[in-house]
């Protein structure tokens, strides 16, 4: 599942079945699935929603009891029309920033209302960055913790280049180092795309 | 057949490096193929203490390259002896490690530390990362000090010294013959061409830094200009770097005098570029009744 963005991305979907394609993976980490005992918050912002679809249906897959799953977009045009495969009932939220589908508002919205109805919960997050990071105060501010999943350009996809990395807070350990920048850098191709909630110094 | 080719005294097994910064310590790509099959690895660039290097965004794709502005990120000297060549070491090819520093007694601290380890094959001498502050092209861009920086690693280091030349000066010919004449065994050209690009919406530079390295192929025929430039002013074994993509790339390096030659960019869009590049040049030779790599460099010359 993938969202034309580039001249890549509209090749990869002028491809008809049968058509061969070199792919290179998988790469990087993924989502710990939830403990069963807890209920898992899914928060999916436009482009985010595929991956936390896919770990919705994988959780389920595997046992999971409960899933609160807040798909939001901009606008209907940009809601995954695939959101409805799996039952989740109520526990389905659609919104938009604009309310063309679901309710109006944003998935930190709806997020803020929904935690507190919740006492042991694991929270995934996917989506902008400007999302994960609101996504990340909220969290702060209720001493919870979460993951969150980054998109980024990527040169090479496989940690060679450097070229996707993010900002993240240094270890107090960290010796001295040539450039005294107050921030350490981690790759999102090969040490995320899966970060901790804190982690992540956002732009 | 033979693909082997000398670097001074550093025999390669075949003419294919990975060019620096884009194959980091080789960790990520063994996993991938055997890096027995490469003819050698050139680091990442090191400084003295790790480096961070700039903050995102440090890359941006433009047409038939991209630009980065990495700000040389690097474990620094310490990590990567502990860590990173007894990595390498466990492969049979050549290592060459890069250095860089943003002041002559930093290329001398990193040059004696690594004088005392086996298992180091070759320096690469980088005085033209573009990148950064100080060092990089302030010793490049000029024959005199470009010439100082060699001189004082030259006289710390038995094995083979290559000197990695910008393209971003007036004459690289000079440049050239300043490393020479300072002891060099060996020059490496092109680094990357000085580029920017700007997000008209935004009204800002695309890269954090605003200014970045090109590379790729959109500056293969430069690169490939300043070989056959420098091939026909000195006598000394030259690495050809700039935008090669694939054997035939590789091939008009090697036949305008280049005796090896680095992929870079290459390796971002298939970990596997190197390996097959190395599969096409012998698939050449044969083709062509070639028995040895060494009899078609440097065989095209301007008149």
């Amino acid at each position: 599942m993938f969202k034309v963005y580039g001249c890549g991305t509209a090749q990869l979907a002028g491809k008809r079945p049968g058509d061969k394609i070199h792919l290179f993976g998988p790469l990087g980490n993924g989502f710990p699935l939830p403990e069963k005992d807890k209920v898992a918050i899914m928060a999916a912002g436009g482009i985010g929603l595929p991956p936390l679809y896919f770990l919705a249906k994988k959780s389920l897959l595997s046992g999971m009891m409960e899933i609160v799953f807040i798909a939001g977009a901009r606008t209907k045009a940009e809601m995954l029309e695939e959101r409805d495969l799996f039952d989740l009932g109520s526990n389905l939220i659609v919104c938009t920033d604009d309310g063309s589908e679901g309710e109006r508002g944003t998935v930190v919205d709806i997020l803020r209302r929904v935690l507190p109805e919740h006492e042991r919960c694991a929270i995934y997050a996917c989506g902008p960055n400007a999302m994960l990071k609101e996504v990340d105060r909220v969290l702060s501010e209720r001493r919870l913790s979460g993951f969150f999943s980054l998109e980024a350009l990527m040169p090479c996809g496989y940690g060679i280049c450097s070229g996707c990395a993010v900002k993240v807070h240094p270890a107090p350990d960290r010796g001295p180092t040539d450039d005294d920048r107050d921030y350490h850098l981690k790759r999102v191709c090969i040490d995320g795309p899966v970060f901790n909630s804190g982690e992540v110094i956002w732009p | 057949m033979n693909l082997a080719v000398d670097i001074g005294r550093l025999r390669l097994k075949n003419p294919v490096l990975t060019a620096s910064g884009c194959f980091s310590y080789g960790e990520e790509a063994s996993e991938v193929f055997d890096l027995s099959l490469l003819g050698g690895v050139v680091t990442k660039s090191l400084t003295y203490l790790p480096r961070e290097g700039h903050p995102p965004p440090k890359v941006v794709e433009t047409d038939a390259g991209m630009l980065n502005a990495i700000g040389l990120s690097n474990v620094g000297i310490d990590d990567f002896l502990s860590d990173k060549l007894p990595f390498l070491r466990k492969y049979d090819t050549a290592c060459i490690v890069s250095i860089a520093g943003s002041t002559i007694d930093e290329y001398i601290r990193l040059t004696e530390r690594l004088a005392e380890q086996e298992g180091v094959s070759a320096i690469e001498v980088n005085i033209s990362c573009p990148n950064v502050n100080e060092g990089g092209l302030e010793f490049g861009a000029y024959s005199e000090p470009a010439g100082n920086v060699i001189r004082e690693v030259k006289k710390r280091f038995q094995k083979p010294i290559i000197a990695k030349l910008s393209p971003n000066v007036t004459d690289i010919v000079e440049i050239a013959r300043s490393v020479i004449d300072n002891g060099a065994d060996a020059i490496s050209l092109i680094n990357t061409l000085v580029g920017a690009a700007i997000d008209v919406e935004k009204r800002k530079f695309k890269l954090s830094n605003g200014f970045g390295g090109l590379s790729g192929p959109a500056i293969r025929p430069v690169a490939l200009a300043m070989v056959c430039k420098v091939a026909a002013a000195v006598d000394i074994p030259i690495i050809g770097i700039g935008g090669i993509m694939n054997s035939d790339d590789a091939l008009q390096f090697l036949l305008a005098g280049a005796c090896a030659v680095e992929v870079g960019t290459a390796c971002f869009i298939d970990p596997l570029a190197p390996v097959k590049i190395i599969d096409g040049i012998r698939e050449y030779l044969e083709r062509h009744g070639e028995n040895d790599i060494n009899d078609i460099i440097g065989t095209v010359r301007r008149e």
